[in-house]
């Protein structure tokens, strides 16, 4: 019994080490603050923990993360009284040491445009985007039909379209066809 | 051109700051919410088959232990600090060797006792940190970092009493072994550190040995009253430095052991006007590169700034003249050589809104100080403490600790 708990230990904690920094970077697009994509990412490896016992596949392990991560932070836009969504002004944490100016000047442009992108739409966007899930995965991750996610996916692109404006130009035209 | 799949990679791939997530933590934290949701469970069904059994034989008499309530929202599990504990102390050995002191507070019993502290290291920079250690005690802690794993502390019953024992940690602050008293040695030893342990009204050079578990005074003492509330003597540039106040006129000085702590010179800044303690303060040390000191003295009246600096086979301190416009105010005050050399003098003030914000001015070569900023420090912070290889870091009023490269440009290391 106790090896079985050390062993459980162990595999999560591999599984951790190897997945913590992508789901804090996902939480990262979502909420656009570190100190809370941190909490987001402990809520989701919280219940990943609690249901490690029960969950083998690793593929069924990141879209358990992945569910729950989302969740998360639906949920906690919906709290007004706690955090609502905060306006994160340009930070310097955008840029990276090694950055070029227009590299940093395209990823803040492009992080202040996402952080005006409805809560719902955004996160159906990094799903689809960022993660690579098909309308199906994307669906599953939101707990919502597949037609709502291609419209969620429609509006979040007119939205970030209309926020970015000429900045840049080409972005969405790029992509329309995948959504 | 550029693809919203690329754009989305690069705003996650900005630079962040270390996650204070470890895996250990998060792993038990999730069986502990586990466990609390069966628990839950079970005893709700247990009420119902229970009301069930009750309102089929009709029995109406009171339940004598009430069981938790069906559906009862479970806070979600923290990974610390628990709600009211708040890092008492941070210290540093290098960029990467951190540590904090906590109150130690069982999840959901608060207000903590703030004496009692825990202590959690990291050894890669704030990302991962260690589980909290053995609690120590004292309102007066001194605690400070001898080397990468290596801490000492002197726990007091109380602010009046003196400590008797220094207590030190071989292993990041896990657990602490109590320190004997040998007999005085005349130089400190390449394993060991000269520590100021507190006396009277002043404090004594003694060598503490974390490994043997030894502190001895040093024979040959400065002659200067030390101050005791700094543990930790400065190390620069193979010597040993020490402020401190002239016992006959109160003038601040600072006495210098070149040779491991066998002999000491003393220079008392002659410039400075004769005070009595308490408002004559020993004056506060800042390394420089190593071949640069500044000492920051406090008067009744006036705050002098004196740099050591050895130009041409001639060595010696000089008064710069520049700081002469920097108000003198009560509170926290300090002074930092950032890594391009300029000294930044810093002190806590009344804010606007009644808070305490954070003045800063620098100089270079003994130049005139001008206000500055520190990009990404909050307006309260403090002290500002420079790790021996150059690294700097501060707790911020948020309880955050931040770290910097250059002692300019500040980021979280730590988030609550």
């Amino acid at each position: 019994m106790r090896s079985n708990e050390d062993d459980d230990r162990r595999q999560f904690s591999e599984y951790f080490a190897a997945r913590r920094e992508v789901v804090r970077r996902t939480a990262y697009l979502m909420c656009g603050d570190w100190h809370w994509a941190d909490d987001l990412a402990q809520t989701a490896f919280i219940r990943l923990a609690a249901s490690w016992h029960r969950i083998r596949d690793p593929h069924a392990v990141d879209a358990f993360v992945r569910t729950c991560l989302v969740r998360a932070y639906l949920s906690e836009t919906r709290r007004v009284w706690r955090r609502r969504e905060r306006t994160v002004a340009e930070t310097p944490d955008l840029a990276g040491i090694d950055d070029g100016i227009e590299t940093a000047t395209r990823r803040m442009v492009f992080a202040k445009a996402l952080g005006q992108v409805p809560p719902r739409q955004r996160v159906t966007l990094i799903c689809r985007f960022y993660q690579g899930l098909d309308v199906a995965e994307t669906a599953a991750a939101l707990g919502c039909s597949e037609g709502t996610v291609k419209s969620q996916t429609a509006r979040g692109l007119a939205a970030l379209r209309e926020v970015l404006g000429d900045a840049v130009p080409a972005l969405v035209c790029a992509t329309e066809e995948k959504a | 051109m550029t693809g919203l799949r690329e754009l989305f990679q690069e705003a996650a791939d900005s630079s962040s700051p270390p996650s204070r997530l470890v895996a250990d933590e998060v792993y038990t934290a999730g069986r502990r919410w586990r466990r609390r949701r069966l628990t839950v469970a079970s005893c709700a069904t247990a009420t119902v088959l229970a009301t069930i059994a009750v309102a089929a034989v009709n029995l109406v008499s009171p339940p004598t232990d009430e069981p938790p309530i069906a559906g009862q929202t479970n806070p979600a599990p923290v990974v610390g600090p628990w709600k009211g504990q708040r890092i008492q102390w941070a210290g540093a050995a290098d960029a990467n060797h951190l540590y904090l002191a906590f109150s130690t507070c069982v999840h959901g019993r608060y207000p903590c006792t703030k004496w009692n502290v825990q202590v959690t290291g990291s050894a890669d920079g704030g990302r991962t940190w260690s589980e909290p250690g053995t609690p120590v005690s004292g309102p007066g802690l001194g605690l400070a970092v001898l080397g990468t794993d290596t801490l000492i502390a002197r726990p007091q019953t109380d602010q009046l009493t003196m400590p008797t024992t220094a207590i030190t940690s071989t292993d990041g602050g896990r657990t602490w072994t109590a320190t004997r008293s040998v007999e005085p040695v005349e130089a400190v030893p390449a394993e060991g550190t000269a520590i100021c342990w507190p006396a009277s009204t002043s404090c004594m050079v003694q060598v503490v040995d974390p490994v043997t578990h030894q502190i001895a005074p040093l024979t040959q003492q400065p002659s200067l009253n030390l101050h005791r509330d700094e543990p930790l003597i400065t190390e620069s540039a193979g010597r040993l430095w020490v402020g401190g106040t002239d016992p006959a006129t109160g003038r601040p000085g600072v006495a210098v052991s070149a040779d491991a702590g066998r002999t000491w010179s003393t220079h008392v800044f002659a410039d400075m006007p004769p005070c009595s303690p308490p408002n004559c303060q020993p004056p506060a040390l800042a390394v420089g590169d190593g071949t640069s000191m500044y000492a920051v003295a406090t008067g009744e009246r006036d705050q002098f700034v004196y740099r050591f600096s050895a130009h041409a086979g001639k060595e010696g301190w000089q008064r710069v003249t520049g700081s002469d416009d920097i108000p003198n105010k009560d509170g926290l005050r300090g002074s930092f050589v950032t890594a391009d050399g300029a000294h930044v003098l810093y002190q806590l003030e009344n804010g606007p809104g009644g808070g305490d914000v954070l003045r800063l001015w620098a100089a270079r070569g003994g130049g005139t100080y001008r206000p500055v900023r520190l990009d990404g420090l909050p307006a309260t912070a403090g002290p500002i403490r420079r790790t021996p290889d150059g690294w700097f870091y501060a707790l911020g009023v948020d309880g955050v600790l931040y770290g910097s490269t250059d002692g300019w440009h500040w980021s979280p290391v730590t988030s609550r």
